[in-house]
């Protein structure tokens, strides 16, 4: 078979099965590389928030005493929270708040203290619509983090939302509608539809390697493809 | 969708590289596993807990150093529980047993990379950079540069403040880099995918991917979902199609069944001139079809209307049919011209030349009585002098006012049957050429004998062929013969094989119809031949005897002649072949009579190229 029959068929079978998976890559690509990632990232929402200097006067538990009282601690962080300064008591798989000036518990933080630091921290336009503090299963776009965590959803088209560790009173992270559309393209650019995480998954391998092979196939056909159109009819025979 | 297919094209050519790449390096990105690029497979993963003994000093203590501080972090390293105060001047590191500075010296810095790596690679090297740079793009400030000699490179960047682990290089990681640079078109910080260059490219290619992907609606038909085809195919069924061209005999061809045309020949390294492999684009895979096909939206696009009412169709849009007949162009079936050189010319009849043709080399296929050649007829002049017409015919040319000079406007051909059997000597053609005088004021002489009459014994000549079916079946116990005119060449060609040690030697009569006694070809010989074999019959009649009181034979029309003959024929004509070659009027006059006689159709052959 001739090279541009062969290219032809090839590029046309294998774009049939990857052609759909063709326009969602370069869609999705086109997304991401359009919207700057800063602005995915949602740094314009956040306002950066200089941590206050420790009132010494205040602490009357030591970071000694703590770490007796959490054997299995990793580390121990002192910070002011609220005008008042806490510990930060983080082990392998826990972490909680204690009161640097009574040494008592602190864990989980109240709504209250939550909406106070959401609208410290929050730079974007709009008001807090909705605190709920999530507990068991978390939603795809947090899906890193351990629970409990809050939820801070702001008004406006863009549905901000901050999540903070409902544990540490930390704050986790953002998430808006870009970030969500760009999340999604993202699933569908590396074909994890589940996790949306895994970029070493064989569905992915399977259509690219078809995709690199039409694409091929395509380079191929681009060198018959520029050459003459049909002449004029030959001269008559008999 | 012609639009789509062009726009993708032209795209193709502008990002097909870049999608290449795309395609090539998000394919390597994918296959490396994520846990050897990042080096987590190499990590070992404990994680001390603080001494029990933590901070024998107090955190106000220990701060005091710098009373600014704002995070004071108890952690550990190497062992040891030491302070990380962040305060207005940065951040510092002390011991929290004796309150000293705890700096990340070099020999630190190699023994916290020592303890998060998991094998037992030598570390090789340890110095100090100062962050951001390629390999550590996302930091800033001094770090330590630990590596490891472990068969893949690994490097360890330890924070020079912290002392934490910021990042695990290895060459996985940095050929993987490669790919992320390529994939994100940042030659230079390979991090920014929202620079320019993809931006145009990404958009490009998007544009790329759906004009292909809406011409991939035109790109498939019905038939290539044809399963009970495809199954057909490769089981090895073929249909049978007679493929025709100028330049080879109708052979008879076995194709894939389900497939267009051009896949099909293609399959049978039959390939038709084509640019775009089969997708109709470029209208170049034109062929002649049987006309109950109606022609595609494609080609009406492509092809001029009368070439379509022609037959003219394109290969690419049209199925393989059993029992099709499919005209195919020149040069395709993979024949080339016949050159040889005239040894010979002479009048055999008023208007009538013999001319014999030596072949410099065997023609590739070997020709078969009854076959004809074609002659290429340069484009330009001749002249009328050197037909070297005899003395005593000029006057009957000059009737029809022979100019002196013929033009032929442009290159051609002119199909002429050989008059001898191949088995004589296959490099030797004769060739018996009518010369063609103007129907009308109108017309000119044919160029095609005007050229063949004014070559002379040495002129080159190139020829085309051999062509044709021209000849009975082995059924045949019995052949008639028809002819008239220059179309004896093909019937003496069957007649000297029949008779030769190749033929069957069975019954031939032949009737030849001339207008005079002098435009009989051959006569001498067909007597001398029915002298010899009593199964030959040659029967004359002239249609135009005049006042030539020599003729003693038949006069009138030959089909009229033969007519009477067969009606009272003696034996049974059904198993007689009747081979039929003249001008036209005798050939359909012919054949309407023997039908009548109730001869099979299939038993009737004709060469009527236009003698």
């Amino acid at each position: 078979m001739r090279a541009v029959s062969f290219f032809r068929k090839y590029h046309k079978w294998l774009t049939l099965i990857v052609g759909v998976q063709a326009v969602l890559w370069t869609l999705s690509g086109v997304y991401m590389t359009v919207i700057p990632l800063d602005f995915i990232h949602g740094d314009h929402l956040v306002r950066p928030v200089e941590s206050q200097k420790i009132d010494w006067n205040r602490v009357s538990v030591g970071p000694g005493r703590v770490s007796q009282n959490y054997p299995s601690a990793q580390s121990i962080e002192l910070i002011m929270l609220a005008g008042g300064p806490v510990y930060r008591v983080k082990s392998a798989n826990s972490q909680t708040l204690v009161d640097a000036a009574s040494g008592g518990h602190i864990s989980p933080v109240d709504e209250d203290l939550v909406r106070m630091l959401a609208v410290e921290h929050y730079a974007g336009e709009g008001v807090i619509e909705q605190v709920t503090l999530l507990e068991g299963n978390l939603p795809q776009e947090i899906q890193a983090a351990d629970p409990p965590l809050w939820r801070v959803d702001f008004s406006g088209a863009n549905e901000p939302t901050f999540y903070f560790d409902a544990d540490t009173a930390e704050f986790l992270s953002r998430r808006h509608n870009f970030w969500r559309g760009f999340d999604f393209v993202w699933m569908l650019h590396i074909m994890d539809y589940e996790d949306r995480a895994n970029v070493n998954n064989w569905l992915l391998r399977a259509a690219a390697s078809l995709g690199l092979l039409a694409a091929f196939a395509g380079i191929g056909l681009l060198f018959f493809s520029f050459g003459r159109r049909r002449s004029s009819a030959s001269g008559e025979t008999g | 969708m012609a639009a789509m297919r062009w726009l993708h094209k032209w795209l193709g050519l502008i990002v097909g590289i870049q999608m290449t790449i795309w395609l090539l390096s998000g394919l390597m990105m994918s296959a490396f596993n994520m846990q050897t690029v990042s080096g987590a497979d190499r990590v070992r993963g404990d994680n001390d807990l603080l001494p029990a003994s933590a901070a024998t000093l107090d955190a106000e203590t220990a701060a005091r150093s710098g009373p600014d501080a704002r995070i004071v972090r108890l952690r550990t390293i190497l062992g040891q529980s030491v302070y990380e105060i962040v305060g207005e001047n940065g951040l510092s590191l002390v011991s929290a047993e004796t309150g000293a500075p705890f700096d990340i010296t070099s020999e630190r810095a190699a023994e916290i990379a020592r303890e998060d790596f998991s094998g037992s690679a030598p570390v090789t090297r340890v110095i100090l950079r100062e962050a951001p740079f390629l390999e550590l793009r996302t930091h800033d400030g001094p770090v330590w540069r630990v590596d490891f000699d472990d068969g893949r490179e690994t490097t360890l960047y330890v924070d020079g403040e912290t002392g934490r682990i910021l990042s695990r290089r290895n060459n996985v990681w940095r050929v993987f880099d490669v790919f992320w640079m390529l994939h994100t078109m940042d030659y230079a910080g390979r991090d920014n995918f929202n620079n320019p260059l993809i931006i145009i490219a990404g958009i490009s290619a998007l544009w790329l991917a759906l004009t292909g992907f809406i011409t991939l609606f035109s790109s498939f038909r019905l038939q290539d979902f044809d399963l009970i085809s495809a199954m057909r195919r490769w089981r090895g069924r073929r249909i049978q199609c007679t493929l025709e061209a100028p330049d080879a005999s109708p052979a008879s061809q076995a194709l894939a069944p389900g497939l267009s045309y051009f896949d099909a020949l293609a399959a049978r390294d039959i390939q038709l001139p084509s640019n775009c492999g089969g997708a109709g684009t470029c209208g170049l895979c034109v062929v002649r079809v049987e006309p109950d096909r109606p022609p595609t939206a494609t080609e009406r696009r492509l092809l001029p209307d009368s070439e379509l009412r022609n037959g003219a169709r394109l290969a690419c849009q049209h199925r393989t049919r059993n029992d099709d007949r499919l005209e195919l162009p020149e040069g395709v079936l993979g024949a080339k011209p016949l050159t040889g050189r005239v040894t010979e010319t002479r009048f055999i009849a008023p208007f009538i030349k013999e001319i014999t043709v030596k072949l410099n080399d065997r023609p590739a296929r070997s020709p078969v009585s009854g076959q004809y050649v074609q002659v290429e007829i340069p484009e330009g002049a001749m002249e009328s002098a050197s037909f070297d017409i005899p003395e005593g015919w000029r006057a009957r040319w000059f009737e029809h006012g022979l100019p002196a000079r013929i033009e032929a406007p442009a290159s051609q051909r002119r199909s002429y049957s050989m008059a001898t059997a191949p088995h004589e000597d296959p490099k030797l053609l004769v060739l018996n050429v009518r010369a063609v005088p103007p129907a009308s004021d109108k017309h000119s002489w044919g160029v095609g004998s005007s050229y063949i009459f004014s070559r002379k014994p040495g002129d080159e000549i190139v020829l085309h062929g051999p062509f044709g079916r021209f000849r009975p079946t082995e059924r045949a116990s019995e052949l008639v013969l028809i002819g008239g005119g220059s179309g004896m060449a093909p019937l003496r060609s069957l007649i000297r094989h029949e008779y030769s040690q190749y033929g069957a030697g069975r019954p031939v009569t032949f009737f030849y119809g001339a207008r005079t006694g002098a435009d009989i070809l051959y006569s001498e010989e067909f007597e001398t031949l029915a002298k010899q074999r009593p199964e030959f019959r040659w029967v004359v009649a002239l249609s135009d005897p005049g006042d030539d009181e020599s003729w003693s034979g038949r006069k009138g029309l030959i089909h009229e002649t033969a007519k009477r003959d067969l009606k009272v024929w003696d034996k049974d004509l059904l198993k007689a072949e009747f081979l039929l070659c003249g001008p036209p009027a005798l050939v359909e006059a012919s054949t309407k009579m023997l039908l009548g006689l109730n001869v099979p159709s299939e038993h009737i052959h004709v060469e009527d190229f236009g003698v």
